[in-house]
């Protein structure tokens, strides 16, 4: 409503951009070589030391590779892998709440059985153990993560739905004889879209984390191809020579996440839509 | 209010939802040992579907002969559906086999471990309780700038993932200052960096818990008798607000364990604090199925006991769910 909680949501909502343009355009900015090795050039610091490198001015990393195209290229990874299961967790989430909040009976008690299951295992340990035999290319990554994310979305659209499905209005339509199909889709769908929209930004920073964590542990992406997560692991290595080196995608995955989890904050109070995190949680209490 | 019918009650605290005429307590337990199973079932079919595991227990070097001795060893000739209830019965019987590399009882390995996740979780409660209280206080009752302060403080928290603080840590105290060790386990020190790194989290979440549920209660009738009856804003606080917010707390708290534990996954790796966790992904990356089996099962049945007892705790906490829900 007022001046600086907008200022909030303009803020994450730029810097959130700049960051996923920067990531998916900026490597094919840089000169072709910027990734490469360049073992004569190894562990140079960043551009404030008198021993940087030109055209590193983020340093370079223990092969003498650029870490600004590093980063940048690790942050490609990491956001397709956070967007991209965000995206299908919100799209199952929103699928099975709404109709189960819509229709009630079995199919509601199922899905919420299964919520509370899930939500009570650490969902990082079922990762670690499935991508322990499955592997963990980008795709299984991103189902893997979807599969993470998929509670909140649920559990938020399912009350918005129940809700709704109770209103006079719809009540009525029911009764002049529309079928669910349709009142799902002209009354309970644009009702659940602003608050889908909101539980998204906390999702992609929830899972970008996650993912982080796996690539940290070595078990996401795997290294020559570079993610925050795995970037920042080859860097506590050299934390006593290179600090630069864990400290480029570390900024990067709490900027991220602190811009996700602004633009959400910024989009509820905007559009007053419930606490969606709070809700989460109360709720899987019982 | 505490003369309020059920309804109300209900209405204050969780939605009312129909349940089977089962105890709350035993329909919680069924409902995570279901988990369990259907998690260990999982296991059990991603490991069997994913290649042979023979092949792998044998290595690039084994000859057929070994490795038809090593199926008909752990059942593998055997049918699916025979191994896998087989693989149900050794679970009830608590013979997860032995580790493929140190030849140790799989179990009893991930055991010999769990007090040290269970000393990092208990303490990382412990900070979140002691610490997020007076955060969420001084969130929902100190002036603007200490508020806003705090605000920023605790959305920072929230946003930096436990590795990335655990390596800021490790940069800070270990690496600049020297005071801490890096890594390792067993000494009060190795305790310290983790349980920040882990309780980062947990911190902002109470605090923010703490601070809501300060905010809802402000207008409550018991609130402005206290006040009326010349209680101290502190009295207030402390001897009324608090207490109320306390279930709520407590039993976001209980939910918050399943997470805690992933991230102590990650956290005990990082500082080689030889827990669950670690021997989890160490036996991961050395395929050491048996070891993966037993510390999934183990971890498991640590969160459904927390669950038990915190759901206890918190109707023992909270006489209104009691009443109300039961």
């Amino acid at each position: 409503m007022s001046r600086p909680r907008d200022l909030g949501l303009w803020l994450s909502l730029g810097t959130l951009a700049a960051i996923t343009l920067a990531c998916f355009l900026g490597p094919a900015l840089l000169p072709d070589d910027a990734g490469q090795q360049a073992l004569s050039e190894r562990l140079r610091p960043p551009f404030w030391s008198p021993d940087a490198l030109a055209g590193s001015p983020l340093g370079t990393d223990a092969f003498g590779r650029d870490m600004l195209s590093r980063t940048l290229e690790g942050g490609r990874v990491s956001l397709e892998v956070g967007f991209g299961a965000a995206t299908g967790a919100v799209l199952i989430g929103t699928l099975l709440g709404v109709l189960a909040g819509f229709w009630g009976g079995w199919l509601d008690k199922l899905v919420m059985a299964l919520a509370d299951v899930w939500l009570a295992f650490p969902f990082l340990v079922i990762a670690l153990a499935t991508v322990a035999v499955v592997g963990s290319d980008l795709p299984v990554l991103i189902a893997l993560l979807t599969l993470g994310g998929w509670v909140l979305p649920t559990r938020v659209t399912r009350t918005i739905a129940q809700r709704v499905r109770s209103e006079d209005y719809v009540v009525a339509a029911a009764g002049a004889g529309a079928g669910d199909g349709y009142l799902m889709r002209r009354h309970v769908l644009p009702q659940v879209l602003p608050v889908v929209l909101v539980v998204w930004s906390f999702t992609v920073g929830a899972l970008v984390v996650i993912e982080g964590a796996l690539s940290f542990l070595g078990l996401g992406v795997k290294p020559p191809t570079p993610s925050w997560g795995n970037i920042m692991s080859d860097g506590t290595l050299y934390l006593e020579t290179a600090w630069w080196i864990a400290a480029w995608p570390a900024t990067m995955i709490v900027l991220t996440v602190v811009c996700a989890n602004g633009l959400g904050n910024g989009l509820r109070r905007r559009w007053a839509a419930p606490d969606v995190t709070r809700q989460g949680a109360k709720e899987a209490v019982r | 209010m505490t003369g309020a019918p059920p309804a109300a009650a209900a209405a204050g605290g969780a939605p009312a939802r129909r349940r089977l005429r089962l105890g709350p307590v035993a329909a919680t337990a069924l409902r995570l040992v279901l988990t369990l199973l259907g998690l260990l079932t999982l296991l059990f079919f991603l490991v069997r579907l994913s290649g042979d595991p023979a092949a792998v227990l044998a290595g690039p070097s084994a000859t057929p002969e070994q490795l038809e001795e090593i199926r008909t060893g752990l059942g593998l000739d055997e049918p699916l559906l025979a191994q896998y209830v087989a693989f149900l019965g050794d679970v009830v019987r608590l013979d997860f086999g032995t580790s493929v590399f140190s030849g140790e009882d799989a179990l009893s390995s991930v055991l010999s471990v769990l007090p040290a996740t269970l000393l990092l979780v208990l303490s990382t409660v412990l900070t979140s309780v002691v610490v997020g209280i007076p955060c969420g206080v001084v969130l929902a009752r100190a002036g603007r700038l200490a508020r806003g302060g705090m605000g920023a403080a605790m959305t920072l928290a929230q946003a930096v993932p436990s590795f990335v603080l655990g390596v800021g840590l490790i940069f800070v105290f270990a690496v600049q200052l020297g005071w801490l060790p890096a890594f390792g386990s067993g000494t009060p020190a190795t305790l310290v960096m983790p349980t920040i790194a882990l309780a980062a989290f947990a911190v902002a979440r109470t605090a923010r818990m703490v601070a809501a549920e300060l905010e809802q209660g402000e207008g409550h009738d018991y609130l402005r008798t206290a006040y009326a009856k010349g209680a101290s804003s502190r009295r207030v606080l402390w001897r009324h607000a608090l207490p109320n917010a306390m279930p709520a707390v407590a039993s976001a708290l209980v939910v918050e364990v399943s997470y805690l534990l992933s991230g102590a996954v990650v956290v005990e790796v990082l500082f080689a604090y030889n827990g669950i966790g670690k021997r989890l992904v160490d036996a991961i990356f050395a395929r050491d199925y048996p070891v993966v089996q037993a510390a999934v099962f183990v971890i498991g049945v640590f969160v459904i006991v927390v669950n038990l007892v915190g759901d206890a705790l918190v109707r023992a906490l909270d006489p209104r769910t009691a009443r109300g829900l039961a």
